[in-house]
C-alpha cells in the first residue's frame, strides 16, 4: 500500500504535542528508539549510539574539569545520563515538561545533568559548550523555519574547536518519510552550518542493522 | 590525559623529546622518537622538539623556562597543582617572557600528585589552540584571524558572564549554608529539648516503678490487715477494748480518777 503524504507537515506545536504523547509510552524506556525495531535492538541501539558519541567527542574526560556538553532534546535524558557518567557536565533540554521534570527526578547525585525545559531554537545560557549533541530530533522538526532556527541557534552555543552533532540521514535531497519524519540534505546543514563559522568534517552513520541514519558532523572554525 | 598522550600530541613528526626536571617513561614513548633525558649535550630543542619541564607553581617558575628557545619548539609544562589552585597569572607571565604561546591546557590523569599540563609553543604569531575533542577526524583549517577573533569574543563575553554566574552561584551557596546553619541550630534545640524529655521519661519510669512498689506494699499490707481483723484473737480483742472502753466511760461519767475540763 502507498501512502500519501499530508501535504501540510505539521506546525511544531503539533510535533511537541506528539513528542509529548509519544514520550508518556516511553518514560520510563530508553532515550532513543527505533520504533520499528525490537525491545533488545533498541537497548543496542542506544549502546551503539553512546559509543559512536564518544568516538566523536573523544575518551578524554577529566572530572576535574570536564567537558560542557548539551544533549538537544534529551527526551528521557538517557544520553544526557550516559554522557554525564564519563565525567562530563551535560544539560539536556526538551520542550516537554514532563519528561524534564522526569529527568530531574532520575538525575544524578553529583550534579553533573542538568535539565531545562526549552525548545532548541531558543535555548541560551551564558555559558558555550564544548559539544552540542542531538540525537534523533531536529528530523523530527517538520516546520522548515524552526528547523533552520534550531539548528542555528544549537550552532551558536559551541565554543571555538567546538563539535556541533546533529542526527540525520545523508541525502543529497531533502526526504520526507512520514508526517513526523524529515530528512533535511547534507548541503542545506553545510551552507547553513557554513555561515555560522562551522566545518562538515563527516558524517558517521549509526550502521545499525537496517538504520541508515548517522551523525553529521560540524567543527567550529571561526 | 596521560603525560604519554600528551607528549604523542605535540611532538613533531620529526621531532625530539627533551625531558628536564621529570623523569619520563621512556618506554611509553612512540618508537623512533629521538629521548634527551636532562641532556643538552646536542644543543637543545629545535623546531618541532617537545621540552617536558616540570616546574614549581612558586616565584621560581620564570626560571625554569628558557627564554630562547627557537621558533617551533614547544614546552610540555607539568605543574603539581590542583587545577582549582593554578597560579594562571603567574604562569601567563613565565610563558609571556619566554614568548611562547598556549596551546592546550589539561589536567595529568598519571601523575601521583595532582598535575596540570600547560602546553605551550614558542611562537612569534598567533596560532590558535590545539583541537581537544577528538581529533581524527577529515583535516579542516581551523587557523587564521577568525578563529582569533571568534576566541577573543568568547574570552570577553564568557569572561563577563562567568563573574556574574559565579556571583550568583557563591550567593547561592552562601543562601543554603545560611540555611544550613539555622536548620543546625533548630536540630541542636530539639536534641536538647529531647534530652529533657528523655530524662523526664526515664523519671517517670522511675517513679512509676516506686508507685507500683508502694501500691504492691499497700495491698499486701491491707491484705495482712484483712487476715488480722479476721482472726478470732482480733475480733475478741476488739470486743474487750470495746467493753474496756464502756467501762472507762462509766467509771469517768462517776468522777471517779478522771481529768477534770
Amino acid at each position: 500500500m502507498t501512502m500519501t503524504p499530508d501535504p501540510r507537515p505539521p506546525d511544531i506545536e503539533q510535533s511537541i504535542a506528539a513528542w509529548e504523547r509519544r514520550h508518556i509510552d516511553v518514560a520510563d524506556s530508553l532515550d532513543t528508539e527505533d520504533l520499528a525495531g525490537d525491545t533488545m535492538g533498541n537497548v543496542a541501539f542506544n549502546a551503539l549510539l553512546i559509543g559512536r558519541l564518544l568516538a566523536l567527542l573523544g575518551t578524554f574526560a577529566e572530572p576535574a574539569a570536564p567537558l560542557r556538553l548539551l544533549d538537544a532534546g534529551c527526551g528521557t535524558g538517557w544520553v544526557t545520563r550516559a554522557l554525564a557518567s564519563f565525567g562530563h557536565q551535560a544539560d539536556g533540554i526538551d520542550s516537554d515538561e514532563a519528561v524534564v521534570t522526569a529527568c530531574r527526578r532520575r538525575g544524578r547525585s553529583d550534579g553533573r545533568d542538568r535539565y531545562a525545559r526549552s525548545q532548541l531554537d531558543v535555548w541560551a545560557p551564558s555559558y558555550l559548550y564544548d559539544a552540542v549533541v542531538s540525537v534523533d530530533v531536529v528530523s523530527h522538526i517538520m516546520e522548515d523555519s524552526v528547523w533552520e532556527a534550531s539548528v542555528v541557534n544549537l550552532a551558536s552555543l559551541v565554543r571555538s574547536g567546538g563539535r556541533l552533532i546533529l542526527s540525520d540521514h545523508d541525502l543529497a535531497q531533502d526526504h520526507r518519510w512520514n508526517s513526523s519524519v524529515m530528512s533535511r540534505a547534507r548541503r542545506r546543514y553545510v551552507d547553513l552550518l557554513a555561515a555560522e563559522g562551522f566545518v562538515h568534517r563527516r558524517f558517521m552513520p549509526y550502521d545499525f542493522r537496517y538504520n541508515t541514519a548517522g551523525f553529521h558532523v560540524f567543527d567550529r572554525i571561526a | 590525559m596521560l603525560i604519554r598522550e600528551l607528549i604523542v600530541r605535540h611532538v613533531g613528526p620529526e621531532g625530539a623529546v627533551h625531558a628536564r626536571g621529570v623523569q619520563v617513561d621512556w618506554s611509553q614513548v612512540p618508537a623512533g622518537v629521538q629521548a634527551h633525558q636532562d641532556d643538552n649535550s646536542d644543543g637543545g630543542p629545535v623546531a618541532g622538539d617537545l621540552l617536558v619541564v616540570s616546574a614549581p607553581t612558586g616565584l621560581g617558575l620564570r626560571e625554569h623556562l628558557d627564554i630562547d628557545l627557537p621558533v617551533g619548539a614547544t614546552v610540555l609544562l607539568l605543574l603539581e597543582v590542583e587545577l582549582a589552585e593554578l597560579p594562571v597569572g603567574r604562569v601567563l607571565a613565565a610563558l609571556a617572557m619566554a614568548k611562547l604561546q598556549v596551546v592546550e591546557a589539561c589536567v595529568v590523569s598519571d601523575a601521583p600528585a595532582p598535575t596540570v599540563a600547560v602546553v605551550a609553543t614558542r611562537t612569534d604569531d598567533v596560532v590558535a589552540p590545539a583541537p581537544y575533542l577528538a581529533h581524527d577526524l577529515e583535516p579542516g583549517s581551523s587557523q587564521g584571524p577568525a578563529v582569533i577573533r571568534r576566541l577573543l569574543g568568547e574570552h570577553a563575553l564568557e569572561g563577563l558572564a562567568q563573574r556574574a554566574r559565579e556571583r550568583a552561584l557563591l550567593a547561592q551557596a552562601g543562601d543554603v549554608e545560611a540555611r544550613f546553619e539555622a536548620v543546625s541550630t533548630e536540630l541542636k534545640q530539639r536534641q536538647d529539648v529531647r534530652a529533657e524529655y528523655d530524662i523526664l521519661v526515664e523519671e517517670h519510669k522511675v517513679m512509676t516503678s516506686d508507685l507500683a512498689l508502694a501500691r504492691a506494699e499497700r495491698d499486701a499490707e491491707r491484705k495482712r490487715m484483712g487476715v488480722i481483723r479476721s482472726s478470732r484473737t482480733f475480733r475478741v480483742a476488739s470486743r474487750l477494748a470495746r467493753v474496756s472502753g464502756l467501762a472507762r466511760g462509766i467509771v469517768g461519767r462517776s468522777g471517779g480518777g478522771g481529768k477534770s475540763s
